[in-house]
């Protein structure tokens, strides 16, 4: 029979199978490989959580619906993420899933039975799939899969997803499972007598209410409820009636008046389960020899060793998301401006011609452009997760981020800022607790991103004179790391504060698995990436396109029919001059440049700039500097070319001598230079400081799922960078430095 | 003169799909689902 083949009979229902399993015990991969490139994958509705799903062609001709919950080590855990796990598993809605597949680590299988033991307990179909059942048998772990399948009713395959063994055995277990349809014999979890009067308490009020049907389904939700709830009711779940929580808080409170520990008692009393389990169907050797992943981790998780692995391996990351996917972007660059140059040869000049060419065009180009970064950055955090040195790295600097309230796991998403912020917001997903992923999406745009550089080389190259020097180091370069060093600072003070004021929560504690070194499977790598590449192109890049021909608007109208016509009148006057063809070339290309110029303060965004200038002034700014701030919005590095178009010069870029001749010779209206050197400091220091960056604004309000956060770090990320520039720049005329 | 028209239709489709984006009625997509979250249900009487 073929792997696709069509379902029984012409109205036969589709039946459901969930997969659940602990994280790191291959499930992603069993799921790769038992749906192959059929996978469908979507969000959780209200939540950024992936959810994948695909059809699955059985060995009966049955086909069934595989969906891949999240990875979860028991049904109790404390995440919206797992609060979705147990819903999906208790089947609330129209349909409930006709067979469980649990995947299970092999060698770990203690951890694995005791989701198996919860999942059981729901009373559905289950089918085991003991993975990597080859390290077992390297590690000489023998485990006896009949007498499990006797002792928990539910069918056992060993697998080796990776390789893809097990899998035929493994499908034809889901059609005799789905088939039968028998539930599973839970072993039978002792209780003591007052725990069996509490949970029959919740069950009793679960029926009565009618949130739960059948009596196994209420107490599975019963003991998930009294693990999972908090007291305080700060937990981030989600539909929960109040009087349950009510009726979960008393029965917490007489427990603790009465000595005992809810979670003790639950969880110990499964434990036992399991260790029975264990002793009666698994055999392993009596002292583990110590693996040469011990060996390496002894040097990984060194707090010396440890860290240097760590900085030499960051430093690869970031070397390479900065140098390797300079090719990449520069195809595309070089590919945008070739449809520029395209569109330009075959439209007449006009607005339309400007608006593909410098909106539509260059707006693909800046989502496009981000393309290579995201890849690199998702290729390098799954390579580092699946190889399992992510674990250790986060361990190594979670001491660090610890002390500013941020998690370990957030030093990946923190150094890819340093590169692009869009894919760094995105890579927060590897943070399980939603507090800790805004903290980190909040504060990631002010590490000083690749975008910023532009910016920063033409500042230092225009106020500070070439051969100037701070001690031996010179001016430029003592500038520039100050802003990084700067930009550091900012995030992690900025991290403390939120931490300890709107996102007020426990300093989280690390508390992670090491799973063994593993080689990863490329294909589940790369199709990671592909579906995030995918993610950012359809969600956040639209909205940054629309962006951008917005903003084109906004600086390219109104248009002076008084300014076209003089410069019309102009090009005529050289023309009729006897000029060489260069000279004629540039003194039109010269009036040109003047016309935009012009152009650009007549329109709404010049207006805005002249509007917005005694709001700047303070910190060194005129209204030319706030023109190129406001067109920074769509991405920091226009802001350059916005300054070339407003102080009149065409092409311009960060290394273009006459834009730099011009801002050193350009003046306020009383005749003082403007670009000082401190007034260069304060442009550096609010370009740190600013959200700059739409795009940034756009996926940190996709990952975070409201308008209220992004709008939160605009807001203080101005005010900050306000004040920041504010400071340089009047404590420094104070002083008289700079001037 | 088309050009303004192009002009118009271009940027008007970008504010209309920004408008309707972030102040429009959420629209979620019909994924086909098996199981709902239990903060969609209604209580059955």
């Amino acid at each position: 029979m073929s792997a696709i083949a069509l379902a029984r009979g012409p109205v036969a229902r589709q039946a459901l199978v969930l997969v659940a399993g602990n994280p790191n015990s291959g499930k992603s991969t069993l799921f790769n490989a038992l749906s192959g490139a059929r996978t469908r994958v979507a969000n959780y509705p209200g939540v950024t959580i992936d959810r994948r799903s695909a059809t699955v062609a059985l060995p009966d001709g049955r086909s069934v619906e595989l969906t891949d919950l999240p990875g979860t080590y028991s049904l109790s855990a404390r995440s919206r993420e797992e609060q979705i796990a147990v819903e999906s598993l208790l089947g609330r809605g129209p349909r409930r899933p006709d067979a469980i597949l649990v995947v299970a680590d092999a060698t770990s299988l203690a951890r694995g039975l005791y989701l198996t033991l919860e999942i059981l307990e729901i009373g559905r179909p289950v089918v085991i799939a003991l993975n990597m059942a080859d390290e077992a048998d390297r590690d000489g772990i023998a485990i006896d899969t009949e007498r499990l399948e006797h002792l928990t009713g539910a069918r056992v395959v060993r697998t080796v997803a990776s390789r893809g063994t097990g899998l035929e055995a493994l499908r034809t277990a889901l059609a005799s499972a789905i088939e039968q349809g028998t539930a599973p014999l839970a072993p039978a979890v002792e209780r003591t007598p007052d725990m069996a009067a509490d949970l029959a308490e919740l069950e009793a009020e679960i029926l009565s209410d009618r949130l739960m049907d059948r009596p196994e389904d209420a107490r599975v939700w019963a003991q998930w409820l009294l693990l999972s709830l908090d007291h305080e009711a700060t937990d981030e779940f989600t539909g929960i009636p109040a009087s349950l929580r009510q009726t979960v808080q008393r029965i917490h409170h007489r427990a603790a008046e009465a000595g005992r520990n809810l979670d003790l008692e639950i969880i110990s009393a499964r434990y036992r389960v399991v260790d029975a389990l264990m002793a009666s169907v698994c055999r392993a050797p009596e002292t583990p020899r110590r693996s040469w992943t011990d060996r390496v981790d002894a040097v990984l998780t060194h707090r010396i060793g440890g860290a240097l692995a760590f900085a030499a391996v960051m430093m690869v990351v970031f070397q390479a998301l900065f140098s390797w996917s300079e090719p990449a972007i520069a195809v595309i660059e070089d590919t945008m401006a070739a449809a520029q140059s395209a569109v330009s040869g075959v439209l007449p000049p006009g607005p339309l011609n400007s608006l593909l060419v410098d909106g539509v065009i260059a707006g693909v180009g800046n989502v496009v452009v981000f393309v290579p970064q995201i890849a690199l950055l998702f290729l390098f955090i799954g390579l580092l997760e699946d190889l399992g040195y992510l674990a250790r790295a986060a361990f190594v600097i979670d001491r660090v981020m610890r002390a500013v309230g941020l998690h370990g796991r957030a030093f990946v998403p923190m150094l890819s800022g340093f590169s692009c912020a869009v894919p760094a917001v995105m890579a927060t997903r590897t943070l399980e607790n939603r507090t800790d992923r805004l903290l980190t999406m909040l504060v990631l745009p002010l590490t000083s991103c690749s975008a910023r550089l532009p910016v920063y080389v033409l500042v230092t190259a225009t106020v500070f004179a070439p051969g100037s020097r701070v001690g031996l180091l010179s001016a430029g370069a003592v500038a520039l790391f100050s802003m990084y060093a700067l930009s550091v600072v900012a995030a992690l003070t900025a991290a403390a504060v939120l931490r300890r004021t709107v996102l007020k929560g426990p300093v989280p504690t690390l508390m992670l698995e090491l799973p063994p070194y593993r080689l990863p499977v490329m294909s589940v790598l790369l199709r990671g990436v592909w579906q995030r590449v995918r993610t950012f192109l359809v969600d956040a890049g639209t909205v940054i396109l629309a962006l951008t021909i917005v903003l084109w608007a906004l600086l390219s109208y109104p248009k002076s029919a008084d300014i076209a016509e003089q410069a019309g009148r102009d090009r005529a006057v050289v023309s009729s001059m006897s000029l060489p063809g260069d000279a004629r070339a540039a003194r039109l290309a010269e009036i040109d440049s003047h016309a935009s110029g012009a152009q650009l303060r007549y329109s709404v965004a010049g207006r805005l700039g002249r509007m917005m200038e005694p709001v700047i002034a303070p910190l060194g700014f005129d209204w030319r500097i706030g023109v190129g701030i406001l067109g920074a919005f769509a991405a920091r590095e226009v802001f350059v070319g916005t300054l070339g178009i407003v102080f009149d010069i065409s092409n311009a870029d960060e290394t273009n001598e006459p834009l730099r001749e011009v801002l050193r010779a350009a003046t306020w209206p009383d005749g003082s230079p403007l670009m000082t050197p401190l007034a260069g400091v304060s442009l550096m220091v609010f370009f740190v400081l600013a959200c700059q960056c739409m795009s940034t604004v756009a996926v940190v309000r996709r990952e975070s799922g409201t308008w209220r956060w992004p709008l939160f770090m605009v807001a203080y990320m101005t005010v900050l960078a306000y004040a920041g520039s504010l400071t340089v720049y009047q404590v420094g005329r104070a002083f008289g430095w700079g001037l | 003169m088309w050009q303004d028209a192009g002009v118009t239709l271009i940027v008007g489709s970008a504010v209309y799909y920004l408008a309707r984006k972030f102040f429009g009625p959420s629209r979620r997509k019909r994924v086909p689902t098996s199981f709902v979250p239990l903060s969609s249900l209604k209580r059955r009487r």
